[in-house]
């Protein structure tokens, strides 16, 4: 294993890069004319605050990352009786460019969409989507076109969904959901902001969250065959109070070899689910509040929006990286010993730059290729009210690159823009390689605005990379949901002393945090690391065992590469 | 029990952030000006002429008109004989307009009286007319501050920095104000401007000493944060904030014990603040997980449990206080309000708080206005629930005198 002093002069040498405008918004020419909708400009209600969401993965089976778009709606269409926008599909152009799919793709529209997540839910192959809408949830299977299965999805009630997560949580080779849910939204029982009932800093905005009733998430068995049922009680998953949720992650938290899930909820506590086996079953058990993840470190609740996760500081478990509202900060919870966690937003640079603003999409991803993680933030304020003298903030937000500047130990982050585009009111975003160059790019929402496009302008030279996609066709889920993958490199020891060995580590997930779906792949920024030594797969499905990722493929740096599970 | 006392004029505590040891000392000077209706005289050298008075008031209500940024400032060197060995020149000060100076009056009034948009509104005007004035921008700042309109603040005391050099020492609002814009950076800064530049060491107020130990706190400097909140304790043994965020730099350092031992003592300081509990259980729990023996970890557990349900409670009740004093900076006085935030504190059983609201809630002696009956029958009432009775009668006799003949007050 690595030694501390070797990590730290490992990452002292990783190549450095400008960011200078490293993000080029090229949403004019990738997707021209997409826009969403999310109520009118002067958001009277809440219902109208969120805005849309955006999935990644490959629907078409090109290898390249397409993008469906999840659009909302307006109060007068809905007071109308008619449905909100549909969903749609953009297929990939190679190039970080997309084109509307085909009419066999196409997608009704719903009551108001929110967000969705992507995964193989029947073991075909292709990716399936599941769409949350204020209203009625909905499934449509993936193939050569979407077909909607809602009706027979086994998906029960209607709720505001904001954010899913696809998981397989009984470690039986078959996806299972989650859904997160807001609250109870009536137009004829939450007052608007014209009704003068609700102020922020004096001023009359749109109500809620508090005052308003928070709805309980949801969690479902898949069945495998693209639809589901209920876990039954013993699952669990019922926390001691519900919250308003707005996103989700999930990964192996507690590194006991099964998948968790971690859900931000608005102005109430956040909730980490620990999924637990014991004589008795399987079930989750909410554990935030012990873990020291639910509120601040003040111990004050926040307003969790977004959400990312990943191993920043190197040690194995993953950290979280939430969103928060204007005035608070956005929070990195990093592991500690004993499975706890400690909110380390000031001490690494991330509290400062965030304060004034009000945070949706986030994630941590290795946005320079440099072999460590960098967080990314998207902003813009709930109240167009916020542009008002006095309010220390601003409706439209810079979103904002926070760049890994210190060691694996020690992690620092640097903010800047990321891109030179004007503040603007960004809501959800998804990260991943969509022009197939190496550097992980980046789309977000713009709530009631056009689809974003932020390309990754990085050099070549700036570092290396290796990508890797998992195929099982041993069970349903065939993109490994839930595998972990771990890279070793060999590090010299600056001082000319004995070597190490430095793991780098990632998990395939699909759930995007606040109303996105990222794509089931992992990314490795190598920098200066050279050609991994060794690699392994952890299998999602109970067993522990680590299948060797072959030598040929560790040398295949550059490209992405797809790991096969063997048969039993 | 409280020495606050329920029939005197509302007792404004100029607190920060709900702590009842960060007092800000930096009006009393400023306030001077109260009283002071002098007749418009030449300027002297270096005061800036006033304009001829005709003041238009914003309403206080249009929170859109509050700022500065419109506001002219001063020329060059204007104000710079205005204070002579850290003292308002009374010269100086001799030359405001009666109407000018009336109005910083009554801004001084707005401000002791918690309405600080009417502070605001009035504070502003006086700036309009008398460009820079100093006791204006310290009032301006301060209640800016209150407001939460940190930015506001920060116009209003940088401008006062330019004005006023020599009385940097007296702006110590202005770190907490970027402290809160998460500019620690800025704000430590600042808060070792305010301590080098006091005329005295014994002028550096707590506050200025506990942002400087947050400001570094913030910028990861660990070490100089304990150093300075130590030193805060050693002036102050019963400022449980200070003893809290001990607590907190212990806890992210890992040194459970001690972060342990800080947040008791913080909790019996303030039994009501929730956040010593928050650190209290979180360590317990980790020391649960490390304990050598299964009694021992059986105990930490335990007792981690306990204080997590108290957290629980006492964070609710925070949660729902902080929202009715958020509503009460801009809805002054409001009966319904005050009520509410009374009910809460008796539920907690928190009697000075108890006490202070209900001083908010019955300041007014009108004996011709309906409710100020009902409101003096709803304190006693309260009074009495938390066991009081001093208190309550005190309230009862004054109500008595007020209202001859009436019956039924609470016994």
């Amino acid at each position: 294993m690595r030694t501390a002093s070797l990590a730290s002069a490992c990452m002292g040498l990783f190549v450095s890069t400008s960011f200078a405008q490293q993000f080029e918004e090229i949403g004019q020419r990738a997707l021209p004319g997409v826009t969403t909708t999310s109520g009118s400009p002067d958001v009277n209600w809440i219902l109208e605050v969120n805005g849309g969401g955006v999935v990644l993965g490959d629907f078409s089976g090109t290898g390249n990352l397409d993008l469906v778009v999840v659009d909302g709606s307006t109060p007068e269409r809905v007071q109308a009786g008619k449905p909100g926008e549909a969903p749609r599909l953009m297929l990939s152009q190679g190039d970080g460019t997309f084109a509307l799919a085909g009419e066999d793709w196409d997608m009704a529209g719903g009551r108001w969409g929110m967000g969705g997540v992507a995964g193989d839910l029947n073991g075909d192959g292709a990716l399936d989507l599941v769409v949350t809408e204020w209203g009625r949830d909905r499934v449509f299977l993936g193939g050569d076109g979407f077909q909607e299965v809602t009706a027979g999805a086994g998906l029960v009630g209607s709720f505001w969904g904001s954010s899913a997560a696809l998981l397989d949580a009984d470690a039986d080779g078959i996806l299972d959901l989650v859904v997160v849910n807001y609250l109870d939204f009536d137009f004829d029982q939450v007052a608007s902001r014209t009704s003068g009932d609700c102020t922020w800093k004096g001023r009359p905005v749109n109500c809620g969250p508090e005052g308003l009733d928070a709805q309980a998430d949801q969690i479902y068995r898949g069945k495998g065959d693209g639809t589901f049922e209920s876990f039954g009680a013993g699952i669990g998953f019922v926390p001691r109070a519900s919250a308003f949720g707005l996103g989700v992650v999930t990964g192996d938290f507690d590194a006991d070899g099964d998948t968790d899930l971690y859900i931000t909820n608005d102005s109430t506590p956040n909730h980490l689910w620990e999924n637990v086996v014991a004589e008795s079953g399987r079930s989750f058990k909410e554990v935030a509040m012990r873990r020291g993840v639910a509120v601040d470190a003040n111990g004050r609740e926040q307003a969790g929006m977004g959400v990312g996760t990943g191993d920043v500081d190197g040690d194995g478990r993953s950290d979280f990286f939430v969103t928060n509202f204007s005035g608070e900060n956005h929070c990195l919870y990093l592991s500690g010993n004993r499975r706890s966690y400690r909110e380390r937003s000031h001490m690494t640079g991330v509290a400062g730059t965030s304060t004034p603003l009000l945070g949706w999409g986030a994630g941590l991803a290795d946005l320079d290729n440099d072999a460590d993680l960098d967080l990314f933030a998207f902003h813009g304020h709930v109240y167009p009210q916020a542009d008002r003298a006095g309010t220390d903030t601003a409706y439209g937000q810079l979103d904002y690159l926070m760049r890994n500047t210190g060691t694996l130990e020690e992690p620092r982050f640097a903010p800047e823009p990321l891109s030179a585009r004007a503040p603007s009111v960004s809501r959800a975003a998804a990260v991943g390689d969509l022009d197939g160059d190496g550097d992980l790019d980046l789309v977000a929402v713009d709530r009631g605005g056009p689809v974003r496009v932020l390309r990754n302008e990085l050099k070549p030279s700036a570092g290396s990379w290796l990508g890797v996609r998992l195929l099982d066709r041993t069970c349903a889920n065939s993109a490994g949901v839930g595998a972990r993958i771990e890279l070793d490199f060999a590090v010299e020891a600056g001082d000319g002393g004995e070597g190490s060995v430095l793991t780098l580590r990632r998990e395939i997930t699909v759930s995007g945090g606040f109303q996105a779906g990222s794509p089931a792949e992992a990314h490795f920024g190598l920098g200066d690391l050279g050609v991994p030594i060794a690699g392994r797969v952890y299998w999602p499905s109970g067993d522990r065992e680590a299948q060797d990722v072959p030598g040929s493929l560790l040398e295949n740096i550059g490209k992405w590469n797809q790991i096969e599970r063997p048969s039993k | 029990m409280s020495t606050v006392h329920l029939m005197g004029r509302q007792k404004v505590s100029l607190r920060i952030g709900g702590s009842p040891t960060l007092w800000l000392g930096l009006l009393g000077w400023a306030l001077v000006l109260a009283g002071q209706t002098a007749a418009a005289q030449e300027p002297t050298d270096g005061a800036v002429e006033p304009k001829a008075p005709a003041l238009s008031l914003p309403a206080a209500n249009n929170l859109d008109r509050l700022g500065l940024d419109d506001v002219a400032r001063a020329q060059g060197g204007a104000w710079s004989n205005f204070f002579v060995e850290n003292q308002p020149n009374p010269e100086i000060m001799a030359t405001v307009p009666a109407p000018i100076a009336g109005l910083a009056s009554q801004a001084q009034a707005s401000y002791s009286q918690a309405d600080f948009p009417a502070c605001l509104a009035q504070s502003r005007e006086v700036l309009r007319m008398l460009p820079d004035f100093p006791p204006s921008l310290l009032v301006y700042g301060t209640a800016a501050f209150r407001l939460r309109r940190y930015g506001d603040c920060r116009i209003a005391l940088d401008r006062f920095r330019e004005v006023a050099p020599s009385e940097v020492w007296r702006t110590q609002v202005l770190g907490h104000a970027l402290y809160s814009l998460g500019e620690f950076e800025a704000a430590r800064d600042h808060y070792l401007a305010v301590m080098e530049s006091a005329p005295d060491p014994r002028a550096v107020s707590l506050g200025a000493r506990r942002g400087l130990a947050l400001a570094s706190y913030r910028m990861g400097k660990t070490a100089d944060a304990l150093l300075g909140l130590n030193g805060v304790v050693l002036l102050a043994p019963g400022d449980a904030e200070a003893h809290a965020w001990i607590a907190q730099v212990h806890f992210d350092l890992e040194q459970l014990d001690d972060a342990l031992s800080a947040a008791r003592k913080a909790m019996q300081l303030a039994p009501y603040e929730p956040r010593a509990y928050f650190l209290a259980y979180r360590a317990l729990f980790e020391m649960a997980d490390l304990a050598q023996t299964d009694e021992a970890a059986q105990a930490f557990e335990s007792e981690a449990q306990r204080l997590q349900a108290k957290w629980v409670a006492l964070s609710a009740a925070a949660s729902e206080i902080n929202t009715l004093h958020n509503r009460l900076l801009f809805h002054v006085g409001d009966p319904a309000l005050l009520r509410a935030l009374a009910n809460q504190h008796k539920a907690l059983g928190d009697i000075p708080s108890l006490i202070q609201t209900l001083e908010s809630l019955i300041d007014t002696s009108d004996s011709s206005d309906p409710t100020t009956l009902t409101r003096r029958i709803f304190a006693m009432d309260s009074l009495r629930a938390v066991g009081a009775d001093d208190q309550a009668d005190a309230l009862k006799a004054a109500t008595t005198e007020l209202f001859p003949g009436v019956e039924g007050l609470p016994e």
